[in-house]
């Protein structure tokens, strides 16, 4: 097997506005306060956190996912490879900015003893890579907390025990 | 966790905007202005009044422009730091608070570590040892402390500390310490008045806390996995604060976004009864004169940090319970 997956343009630019927004939004006042040292701190601190997001978002565009028999691998400006059988922790959490939590998006993390690669769900093909990264994580005898096991039953993945046996 | 801050911290542009337009509507509405409320009162007073000097001053801080420009200057003077100019004291309004604000601040800051340090063990107490001697006692404090109201636990503590170790009645420090600066017998004295107003505005907020964390980890305790693990033989202490107190946790994290307003409001009643020198106070009387950028600032104030203790207790849910719910969609 060997599947290439990129993060698709729509999500991308939808964060690339909300970057433009909060760095405008927070840079412009910056810009104009003289006398307050407190203010200056807080907004400029809000703008870097604008300016991170901004960052990720466009290490995000230039990223290709792939995943092969080897493992999974993240070619781009920061490229890594974590192999099947390296993967020792796997953590799936989910955000969500409404309170009662109906939409919101997955962030997929995976770690070996050297690496650790973090995949967005709005990366086209999430739902498989997220199942082949759980079934090696559970072949591996990985670490996952009650949280991510939580969320993979929420996923509807399920560990494939003919593969174990 | 970046995103979700940036996409958080989105969210609340909205929420300012339309709040300080309401803030701004709500101090508007009633009729008249401070000058005319000024007016009013030196006239009942029979005092003679310069209208032309009246007129000049409204015009020179717009109150002759339209509300919307109004709003407008005064929402970018604050973001950059302008809060505007308070009519009653002369002065701009954070020369105004100044002082005020540091000691509204302690007070509060007190009051919360209080608040938690009492409430925590009591309410895991009672939950662990329900119906136990204990569980009742406390439970009865606990209802005592929501039951008294506050101006009154405030007048019998301000007498009990005045007759038993004589420390002077009302304010938050010695009267000579008032106008002098910043030294180690002000912070001492400021020290020794502080436990009153602590103990009264904490009284209430602990007892609500003990309830409701007594509540929660009741609720958790009997669910079947805290059951399931006790039968699998783990220590009770490390299956209590393992999983049923985290949970519980929950509510407590989820209320830092009521409590950060109060460093502001700073529990005005109270303040008033013990002469405080506190912000609290202070708003009351911006609203009843119509000092209307001192009291819109005030407001602001409370909005913002509202919405930034909201956006602190979401930040620490979305770190300790980063969760699915089973009914929600995945992904974008």
């Amino acid at each position: 097997m060997n599947n290439a997956q990129e993060y698709p343009l729509s999500s991308l630019y939808g964060d690339y506005v909300r970057a433009a927004i909060g760095v405008l939004f927070f840079g412009t006042p910056l810009y104009f306060v003289k006398d307050s040292p407190i203010l200056s701190t807080i907004l400029a601190g809000i703008l870097l956190v604008f300016i991170g997001f901004a960052a990720k978002v466009a290490l995000r565009q230039m990223t290709i996912i792939e995943t092969d028999d080897e493992g999974v691998i993240a070619n781009g400006p920061l490229g890594r490879r974590i192999a099947w059988r390296d993967i020792n922790k796997v953590a799936l959490k989910f955000y969500s900015t409404h309170r009662d939590k109906n939409e919101g998006w997955m962030q997929l993390t995976l770690f070996s003893k050297a690496e650790k690669m973090t995949l967005e769900s709005s990366l086209n093909g999430f739902d498989d890579i997220a199942n082949n990264v759980v079934q090696a994580g559970f072949h591996n005898n990985a670490e996952m907390d009650e949280t991510t096991m939580e969320n993979i039953a929420s996923m509807g993945i399920t560990i494939n025990m003919a593969d174990e046996a | 966790m970046l995103e979700y801050l940036a996409r958080r911290v989105l969210v609340m542009i909205p929420t300012l905007l339309v709040i300080s337009a309401l803030v701004f509507i709500i101090i508007q509405l009633p009729p008249g202005d401070y000058f005319t409320t000024y007016m009013n009162e030196l006239q009942s007073r029979g005092e003679s009044i310069d209208k032309a000097k009246i007129e000049f001053i409204k015009q020179q801080y717009g109150f002759d422009k339209s509300m919307l420009e109004q709003y407008f200057a005064w929402v970018v003077g604050m973001l950059h730091g302008d809060f505007g100019y308070s009519f009653e004291y002369s002065q701009p309004v954070s020369d105004v608070v100044g002082d005020r604000l540091l000691l509204s601040f302690i007070i509060s800051f007190t009051t919360i570590i209080f608040t938690w340090v009492v409430a925590f063990p009591i309410g895991v107490y009672s939950a662990v040892r329900q119906y136990s001697l204990g569980d009742y006692s406390l439970t009865f404090l606990g209802f005592l402390g929501l039951a008294t109201p506050n101006f009154l636990l405030a007048l019998v503590l301000q007498w009990l500390a005045f007759s038993i170790f004589g420390t002077s009645i009302g304010g938050l420090m010695d009267p000579q310490y008032i106008a002098a600066g910043w030294s180690l017998d002000k912070i001492l004295s400021i020290l020794e008045h502080l436990w009153v107003p602590v103990l009264v505005i904490g009284t209430s907020g602990t007892a609500g806390m003990i309830r409701r964390l007594r509540a929660n980890l009741l609720d958790e305790l009997n669910k079947q996995y805290y059951v399931t693990a006790k039968a699998k033989g783990l220590p009770p202490g490390r299956a209590l604060v393992k999983y049923p107190l985290r949970m519980a946790l929950n509510p407590f994290i989820a209320d830092i976004g009521n409590l950060l307003p109060e460093i502001i409001s700073g529990a005005a009643i109270v303040s008033i009864v013990l002469s405080l020198p506190t912000t609290g106070p202070m708003l009351l009387n911006a609203l009843q004169s119509q000092d209307m950028y001192l009291a819109g600032s005030f407001l602001m104030c409370l909005a913002t940090l509202t919405v930034i203790g909201t956006l602190l207790s979401d930040l620490a849910l979305a770190a300790l319970d980063p969760r699915i719910r089973l009914s929600g969609g995945a992904s974008r």
